[in-house]
């Protein structure tokens, strides 16, 4: 009887321990919102927060498409909210979009904010999407550095770095030095800011790529949308 | 079989993984608390909890994940296999020695999980070691706390 009575103490300073950590949550997410703690907020503001909530995002959504439409000649571009979520795989970075189906969203298109690359479309569904974000480790995509040689970049185990999968041109890697997408695989339009090389390496490939800061952030983002030939823009 | 306290430390264990998940990240591969769950039971006892814990961890992780179903069952049933198949060399009984198993199955899970999403993302010696540490660490600091829970599941055949 008495190990039973352990027993339940063990399992009631197990549960007391996690909900502490639980509630210290916030300080280990710094900037990471669900969606339920967003709906939470929407709730309890006020009309007047919503309204100007509302505006701001509207300017933010021009603002994008301003940013992106000279770039995005063969694209249509889609706003949406992009809401970054705790992915339930340990190797795997994920976010959602408050639009999907209906806006004609489906897998595999891009996504950028204002800061650069964001991730690309895994799954759609009616107002809503599952982005896999940059930094993802099953992430590619191709890239041209700022010398004009291109290769293969992949996202990695750890959150906003990204690493060289392969070489396609001879090259080296400066400190500093921006990678930018080519345009390759009609995802997304050449010259979106991939990220900086922060730690140049030998071998090349263990070199430190530092994606978009605001990556895994809650903001606003547009969405390329491949214009099928023959259609008006 | 005292299913309902199985449900219970599953659900903990659970509870505990995603807490701690945001502050361990990737760390989570090796050191996954509902992972170091699995390998308890796995130590001790009877196939049909063994797969009652991994079913349930498996629609956890399934569901809000970009991950496929085969990155997801893969790392659980290495994890089974590599202690079901330590375990008949090596005595789970022993204090010591099933941290041992329990270390070597984590790290062969994380690394399977691993190789399936980005082989080419090697972590080095350094990092195995790291890798290491940390999941005997975890192992280590959740074991006794599992032994306590041990009377709740009194048809285990767990040593007293």
């Amino acid at each position: 009887m008495k190990s039973l009575q352990s027993a339940y103490w063990a399992v009631g300073c197990w549960l007391v321990l996690t909900l502490v950590a639980y509630g210290l949550d916030p300080l280990f997410r710094s900037g990471r919102h669900s969606s339920l703690e967003k709906r939470y907020v929407d709730q309890i503001v006020q009309d007047f927060e919503i309204q100007k909530t509302e505006s701001y995002a509207a300017l933010t959504r021009q603002q994008l498409i301003d940013r992106w439409l000279p770039l995005a000649k063969n694209f249509e571009l889609v706003p949406a909210s992009l809401t970054p979520v705790t992915d339930r795989s340990p190797t795997r970075s994920s976010a959602l979009l408050d639009r999907g189906v209906e806006s004609g969203l489906r897998s595999g298109l891009g996504v950028v904010s204002e800061s650069g690359i964001v991730g690309r479309i895994t799954d759609s569904g009616d107002g809503w999407s599952r982005v896999q974000l940059a930094d993802d480790a099953g992430f590619v995509i191709p890239f041209v550095d700022e010398d004009g040689s291109r290769g293969i970049l992949s996202g990695s185990l750890f959150s906003q770095v990204a690493r060289l999968k392969m070489r396609l041109d001879p090259m080296a890697f400066s400190q500093d030095e921006r990678l930018f997408t080519d345009g390759s695989g009609g995802v997304f339009p050449a010259g979106v800011y991939l990220g900086a090389v922060v730690e140049p390496r030998t071998p090349i490939q263990s070199s430190k790529i530092l994606l978009p800061l605001t990556l895994g952030l809650s903001q606003e983002v547009i969405v390329f949308l491949p214009i099928k030939t023959g259609s008006s823009r | 079989m005292k299913l309902p306290a199985l449900f219970l430390l599953l659900i903990l264990s659970i509870l505990t993984s995603s807490t701690y998940g945001p502050l361990l990240g990737s760390r989570l591969l090796v050191a996954d608390p509902a992972m170091v769950f699995l390998a308890w039971v796995c130590l001790a006892d009877r196939w049909p909890r063994i797969v009652v814990v991994a079913i349930g961890l498996a629609i956890y992780r399934m569901s809000g994940t970009i991950a496929s179903l085969l990155e997801v069952i893969a790392p659980l049933l290495v994890l089974i296999v590599t202690v079901r198949l330590i375990r008949m060399g090596i005595s789970p009984y022993d204090r010591w020695r099933r941290l041992g198993i329990v270390t070597l199955a984590l790290l062969a899970a994380g690394s399977s999980s691993q190789w399936l999403v980005a082989p080419h993302l090697g972590r080095g010696v350094q990092g195995f070691f790291a890798d290491s540490l940390l999941a005997l660490i975890v192992a280590a600091v959740m074991f006794p706390l599992l032994d306590l829970t041990r009377p709740m599941l009194k048809s285990a055949r767990y040593p007293q």
